[in-house]
């Protein structure tokens, strides 16, 4: 590794390890700190819950991060295809309800159905619109990516209205101590999360396919001269990504209300993850994933109209990655 | 290339809402029409309480029509949708009013985007009822040409505030969506509060486009012991919170939201997680409270639209009237003349009696309501009430 | 006997910037041929077109008597034709056995795989020892032995090795040529560009000389060793 190399992952490291010691300074500094068991156990759980919106916030990454590694393309349509998840689960969840069956489907259960279809959508969208751009100029699949989530927009719209929905899923707590409790259906998430990008990394790095992927993202000229047909490649990432995305969706239709428009924000904040983590990277979109969602919680626990200025978070770090450090934490370099 | 393109994304997301322009659905104008125009959120995070907006003037259009229109000409109605955005408000009645030459405006909804198109209108002279407008400081800029018809947002949290003082509460936390109407019921909070002699121990808003977790802030609540929750908020935040309390075992004696509990499907989704919720309401189609009109009002649109009217239907109702009853006593179109009628008309309305002061503020008496056994029954004032408010909230491990 | 690769009058560009002209040469089946020429002679553009990475904007291109224009890489590679990039690319963050196994990526039978694994492994010893090191953190000589042996994988009838001596230290300049020497010699079909025109042009058998995009030299590679002009001009003395 070149010298400037390692600096910048130091300096990365630093700020890092400075905007998270930021809370806790502003904390001490306006008094919102108390030295107390309580206090402690309350922070333990502010984390804790920071962790497992970190998990949800991973399904929308890993699939952003996979789509860009392998074609550089940017998916702006992301969270379109998330809410488009939390739709699917929905109808699913109240279909029987509709068709006057007495018959309890689990949200969960319903990726079953989703993660193929929306799978068969990134696939048909990847096939149609975007395998004739790749490789070109950068704005253009950017600007149909962006065309795509618009249309998304107005057809969920149009078929469910922007009224908000949720879905009312394991409602309890979890105590794990007296005072440390997490909601239920976050840990299932944090769960199902995990379970879920693990597969995919697994399927990454160990099936024949999941590495043809890989050389594709390394280098799709050199992948071709392997026998790689990279657009079939292509097709399989984005729909890799867009069922990734949906799973994401799942997992927001069982802790939050979403309707159509919901879907800007969490483009957003997968689109900081990446830029954090390493753009193209898997494991750097999981690390963060996981750490936004924690440090979100800490700014809006001690500072003080925190809950305010978590925007700020995603936004400053995703600023200051690109400023000391533009790949990321563990992202290639860029050529 | 990758710096180049990232430029781009940011570009082109803050251009989102300039790229689309809204939506026209209403026919053009012949010659022997009168045209009412607005803009209203379609589309965008107000769109589901705009929706009954829509519906209400859409049936009140429908039926004038019916029975011969506004002083014998037919009414044309033009709604666009301004995406709940404010600056594709404010263009979409510049438009309105130079261009397409509309005879009667409709105000938007919320109270951020009323202020602002409120000085377009302002500037052209064009009077309307701000029937989706709750926060008086819209009415403390000497604007002469807007007038109030709803409760105003300072008092969302009255009736709450009261219930809180007499079951007890000592200390609450105020948190809320951090824009202008939340802002205004938070204001209004406080001040109750302090009336009442509650403490405040934590008052603070969100971002806007937060619906996720709120764990941070109930946490940080509870820390410093508030008793009660006072949210001022819409769907998705009041929903999450409420969950997340439960999910976090986190015991009040009283969770009250200003928007949300009243939109049906807040009971009909959290299920039994929504018991004991308080909320705020305009107005209740509950026959008890007595307004002329109400019965066939909610008739007709369970008719047209299949399930009860809520307070926005109510009030947008109620503004159609006021409208109806100003352009007849005014015998013309005139902007200028109407603005004097809407300054001293008193019309009873389906939500009751409209009739402003000096600054346009209508003296509306909101309603609180609460949640039990997944309907919404009024709680607040005493005198209105249909039954006993069921608090303090029972904690989550005895229910 | 007929040529295995033919080009014929063939105009290539990148986008609309043409850049070969009416360039034409063949490979017979058991040659070892060389292109050499000057920076900018278009030598690696002539396998980018053959391999349909650029714009071919005119002229027939032939392999094994079938039209290859237009098909992907991927076909080409089916058809027995293996390419070895320029610059030694192998797959950085991927270990030695999973470049080896991505470059058989159309061979679907696992034993073959492994055999043509084996077959490398032999040819290579050095990559037979580093089986699960990263590619990435190879030196560049066995990063270039790495991207032959990939392109062995297929067992590919023929070969096209851009600048396999660029960057490497001399004792793998050596080396590497002494390999291709040896795989022509079990009866691989080779086409290779090089710098190092002198002793690209020591072991071929015939040779073309490239200049802006243009024929200028062909011959064998003795006759082009000791032609006066091409020693003048691109050997160098």
């Amino acid at each position: 590794m070149e010298k400037s190399e390692v600096r910048s992952i130091y300096l990365l490291a630093g700020f890092l390890v400075f905007a998270y010691a930021l809370p806790f300074a502003v904390g001490v500094w306006t008094d919102s700190i108390f030295y107390d068991r309580q206090w402690l156990a309350d922070l333990a759980t502010v984390a804790l819950s920071g962790l497992m919106q970190g998990g949800v916030y991973a399904m929308f990454a890993v699939g952003l991060t996979l789509i860009f590694g392998v074609m550089r393309v940017i998916n702006v349509a992301h969270g379109e295809l998330v809410v488009l998840g939390a739709y699917l689960t929905w109808v699913m969840f109240n279909m029987p309800e509709w068709l006057g069956i007495d018959v309890y489907v689990d949200p969960l259960l319903s990726m079953v159905v989703s993660l193929p279809l929306a799978f068969l959508l990134g696939y048909g969208i990847q096939k149609l619109l975007l395998n004739a751009v790749v490789g070109g100029p950068e704005l253009t699949p950017l600007l149909i990516t962006f065309g795509i989530g618009i249309s998304l927009v107005n057809i969920v719209e149009w078929i469910f209205t922007t009224d908000y929905h949720t879905i009312p899923y394991e409602p309890d707590a979890i105590h794990l101590t007296a005072s440390i409790a997490v909601g239920k259906n976050k840990v299932i998430s944090f769960g199902m999360a995990f379970l879920i990008s693990m597969s995919v990394y697994i399927f990454l790095k160990v099936a024949r396919l999941g590495k043809a992927i890989r050389a594709t993202a390394q280098n799709a000229d050199v992948a071709m001269v392997c026998g790689i047909n990279i657009y079939s490649i292509y097709m399989i990432t984005f729909g890799l990504g867009a069922a990734l995305a949906a799973a994401g969706g799942t997992l927001v239709s069982i802790q939050f209300g979403f309707n159509p428009e919901t879907g800007l924000q969490y483009t957003v904040v997968a689109f900081a993850i990446i830029i954090l983590g390493g753009r193209g990277n898997f494991i750097g979109a999981l690390i963060g994933a996981l750490m936004l969602g924690v440090i979100e919680n800490l700014i809006a626990f001690m500072v003080p109209n925190g809950s305010a200025m978590v925007e700020i978070a995603a936004y400053g770090l995703m600023i200051c990655t690109l400023l000391i450090r533009p790949r990321g934490l563990m992202g290639a370099k860029e050529g | 290339m990758i710096v180049k393109s990232m430029q781009v994304l940011i570009t082109v997301l803050a251009v989102a809402g300039m790229l689309l322009p809204g939506t026209a659905w209403a026919e053009h104008r012949g010659d022997d029409t009168v045209l009412v125009g607005g803009a209203l959120a379609r589309t965008g995070r107000y769109a589901e309480p705009a929706g009954r907006f829509y519906n209400s003037i859409t049936m009140y259009v429908d039926q004038l029509n019916a029975r011969g229109g506004l002083l014998g000409h037919k009414v044309v109605l033009r709604l666009l949708d301004d995406k709940s955005d404010k600056q594709t408000s404010i263009k979409l009645f510049e438009k309105l009013i130079t261009s397409d030459k509309v005879d009667i405006i409709l105000g938007p909804y919320s109270s951020g985007i009323t202020d602002a198109v409120a000085n377009v209108t302002e500037r052209y002279k064009m009077p309307f009822i701000a029937h989706g407008a709750a926060s008086s400081v819209i009415w403390q800029r000497g604007r002469k040409y807007i007038f109030n018809i709803i409760d105003i947002a300072e008092n969302y949290q009255k009736g709450a505030m009261h219930l809180a003082k007499e079951i007890g509460v000592k200390r609450i936390a105020i948190i809320g969506e951090d824009s202008l109407f939340p802002r205004m019921s938070r204001k209004g909070a406080e001040m109750w509060a302090k009336r009442l002699g509650i403490e405040v121990v934590l008052a603070e808003n969100y971002a806007t486009r937060k619906q996720g977790d709120y764990t941070a802030l109930l946490q940080k609540a509870k820390s410093r012991r508030a008793q009660a929750i006072f949210s001022n908020s819409y769907f998705a935040d009041a929903s999450a919170q409420i969950r997340q309390m439960r999910e976090l075992g986190i015991n009040m004696m009283m969770f009250a939201s200003t928007v949300g509990p009243g939109l049906p499907r807040f009971a009909k989704d959290l299920g039994p997680t929504a018991e004991y919720v308080l909320g705020f309401s305009q107005w209740e189609p509950v026959m008890a409270l007595g307004h002329p009109g109400m019965g066939k009002f909610i008739a007709d649109y369970k008719a047209r639209y299949g399930g009860k009217p809520n307070y926005h239907a109510g009030q947008t109702w109620a503004m159609m009237q006021v409208v109806e009853s100003t352009v007849i006593k005014t015998g013309s179109f005139d902007n200028v003349k109407m603005r004097d009628t809407f300054a001293t008309i008193k019309v009873r309305t389906i939500i009751g009696t409209y009739k402003v002061n000096d600054i346009g503020i209508n003296n509306h008496d909101g309603l609180t309501f609460q949640i039990q056994d997944g309907q919404r029954v009024i709680i607040w004032p005493p005198r209105l009430a249909q039954a006993k408010p069921r608090l303090p909230m029972p904690k989550w491990s005895d229910r | 006997m007929a040529a295995l690769l033919e080009i014929k009058n063939v105009d290539a560009g990148y986008g609309n910037i043409q850049i070969l002209h009416q360039v034409s040469l063949h490979v017979k089946e058991k040659e070892v041929v060389c292109v050499v020429g000057p920076n900018g002679a278009g030598k690696s553009t002539a396998f980018k077109v053959i391999m349909g990475f650029i714009n071919h904007m005119g002229g027939d291109i032939l392999f094994d008597g079938k039209n290859i224009i237009g098909q992907r890489p991927d076909q080409i590679l089916a058809r027995g034709l293996g390419y070895v990039p320029q610059g030694r690319i192998v797959f950085n963050q991927m270990t030695v056995r999973e470049n080896l196994d991505i470059g058989a990526y159309v061979e679907r039978d696992k034993r073959k795989r492994l055999q043509s694994m084996e077959y490398v492994f032999e040819l290579f010893p050095r990559l037979a020892e580093r089986q699960k090191q990263m590619a990435g953190t190879m030196s560049g000589g066995e990063q270039q032995m790495l991207a032959m042996g990939r392109a062995l994988m297929t067992r590919p009838r023929m070969m096209m090795l851009d600048e396999p001596s660029l960057g490497l230290s001399p004792r793998f300049v050596t080396e590497i040529f002494e390999k291709i020497v040896n795989l022509a010699r079990e009866g691989l079909t080779i086409i290779l560009v090089e710098q190092n025109a002198a002793r690209a042009l020591e072991i071929s058998h015939r040779g073309y000389v490239l200049e802006l995009g243009r024929n200028r030299f062909a011959g064998s590679g003795e006759e082009l060793l000791n032609n006066e002009e091409v020693r003048r001009m691109y050997l160098g003395g």
